[in-house]
């Protein structure tokens, strides 16, 4: 612990995983804002509300890919041209091969790993990320 | 073939023979000389000749009598021969192979224009036909290789299709016996949660009450998943088709969604349909009221829904459109809608699992047929769903 973090936004379609998702930050993270959004529509309007005001961009996104309408790959498309900063990790249930070597290929994704988020996941990314 | 045409010449006596290759020394040729019917036949052995020169008159055997031997072999069969006599002879007869080749004769002393004018002619057909033979066996060649790959390719497409059944075939089996076995351990666990919850409920803090909700939740959702796919890998299983009246079915399926029709406002026109298609009427009449009841789901929320029902004959299906004035889907998304579990849009927005299009999907493609839609956002969305006819 002791590290501090600004925003977190957690996107997936699934209400009680995002729940679970929150609960395993806030027990090894203190952080001052975690946003969820089930929609990568939500996700761009959380996005959008942040630029003007005196918010910073979130420090960590987690992504789900598997989503109604636009899903995980559509997000990280549109993302690409806002040439925004956060560390994404993409969080998937599927232990499809082909996501992993797809989101490889992607800048922005800082990660992949499989759901749900352990504690001990937390633990590494802020380890590697966020050493001071 | 490069190699210089063979040409046999059989005569007794040298001097003919001198005199022979004399004639012939300025034609591009190879002269295998003989000097009697014996030593002509031994040099067939050895040579491919396009042309035979033999002498009538020899002792032993005669020119005729060889002709008649060089007929008999297989090798020798269409050899062309020139019979050089010292006179016109009457007995032309004698020689009785002339239905299988070519022969011709020339009188001693000859011309040598006139032989040389023979053997051209004689060569230049054996020539010919050499180049047909060999185009006739290249063009043979390519047919066997043709005939080859295409029997090549269409076992490989045979054992192709027979996989696929098969795999089919297995994936249904599995979704069923999962989707089935799985349903177990999750009725287990929605009845202890529902225990735990009527034990301790009071007990518990606001946080452990959300998380048995989240469970309950969970296993809700997975056990709706679970029957849909279940439902999923029943269609079309051990039915059998009959003449199904789609006006009757159409009727049934706005009986059953009254109340959502009347919830909604919701106007529907039905042309008239076919009145005996060879069809699975459960599953036809799953398929309209799936998609009517999207048609509702997927409403404007500022105008009432209209929605309406066709279909019209093709040369061996029925294509059905069912249109409405909905919110309709952008074209990025015509064919994910298709695919079991896709869903567009967030669980709080509208209420499904993801399997009703998979559904019609499937049954279109039981009668042989298939699903398309047609739509533009905002502008409502037209689902065609052509029917095989047999």
């Amino acid at each position: 612990m002791g590290k501090k973090l600004n925003r977190v936004l957690l996107i997936d379609d699934d209400e009680s995983t995002n729940f679970l998702h929150k609960i395993v930050l806030e027990d090894n993270v203190e952080i001052k804002n975690i946003e969820v959004a089930e929609t990568v529509t939500e996700a761009f309007e959380i996005l959008e509300r942040s630029k003007g005001a005196d918010k910073t961009e979130p420090d960590l996104i987690f992504l789900d890919l598997n989503m109604p309408g636009m899903n995980g790959w559509d997000f990280l498309e549109k993302y690409k041209g806002l040439h925004k900063n956060s560390l994404i990790f993409i969080l998937t249930t599927s232990a499809n091969p082909d996501d992993k070597k797809k989101a490889e290929k992607i800048k922005e994704v800082s990660g992949f790993r499989n759901k749900p988020l352990t504690g001990e996941m937390v633990q590494e990314i802020i380890l590697e990320y966020f050493p001071h | 073939m490069n190699a210089k045409p063979k040409i046999l010449v059989v005569d007794d006596r040298y001097e003919n023979l001198l005199a022979i290759r004399t004639v012939l020394r300025d034609l591009d040729l190879e002269l295998i000389e003989a000097k009697s019917g014996n030593d002509a036949l031994k040099a067939t052995l050895h040579n491919e000749f396009a042309l035979a020169l033999l002498d009538i008159q020899m002792p032993e055997m005669d020119g005729y009598e060889l002709a008649s031997i060089l007929r008999e072999e297989e090798k020798t069969a269409r050899l062309p021969f020139i019979f050089i006599s010292a006179v016109y002879t009457d007995n032309l007869n004698v020689f009785k192979g002339y239905e299988k080749g070519a022969f011709s004769f020339i009188t001693k002393p000859f011309q040598p224009e006139i032989l040389i004018n023979k053997v051209k002619f004689f060569i230049e057909k054996h020539q010919q036909e050499i180049a047909l033979y060999e185009l006739n066996k290249k063009l043979e060649i390519r047919v066997q290789e043709r005939t080859q790959e295409l029997e090549n390719a269409n076992s490989d497409l045979e054992h192709m299709l027979h996989m696929m059944k098969g795999k089919n075939e297995e994936l249904e089996q599995f979704a069923y016996i999962a989707s089935h076995d799985l349903q177990e351990p999750l009725r287990t666990t929605s009845s202890y949660v529902a225990l735990l919850e009527k034990e301790i409920k009071s007990k518990l803090d606001e946080r452990s009450e959300l998380y048995l909700q989240h469970i309950t939740k969970s296993s809700e959702r997975m056990r709706t998943l679970i029957t849909g796919l279940l439902e999923y890998s029943r269609i079309g299983k051990e039915k059998e088709k009959e003449a199904v009246d789609c006006n009757q079915i159409l009727s049934e399926v706005r009986t059953d969604l009254d109340t959502l029709i009347k919830e909604n406002n919701a106007t529907i026109f039905v042309h008239p349909l076919p009145k005996k298609l060879n069809a699975y009427p459960v599953e036809l009449r799953q398929l309209f009221q799936n998609l009517i009841a999207n048609a509702l789901k997927f409403r404007r929320k500022e105008i009432n829904p209209i929605i309406e029902i066709d279909a019209v004959e093709e040369n061996h299906l029925w294509k059905f459109s069912v249109k409405d004035n909905g919110i309709g889907i952008e074209e990025k998304f015509f064919n994910r809608i298709f695919i079991i579990f896709q869903r567009l849009h967030a669980r709080k927005d509208y209420i499904g699992n993801g399997i009703g299009l998979a559904h019609c999907k499937k049954i279109a493609e039981l009668h042989k047929g298939t699903i398309w839609v047609e739509s533009t956002l905002n502008g409502g969305s037209t689902f065609f769903i052509t029917i095989s006819k047999n």
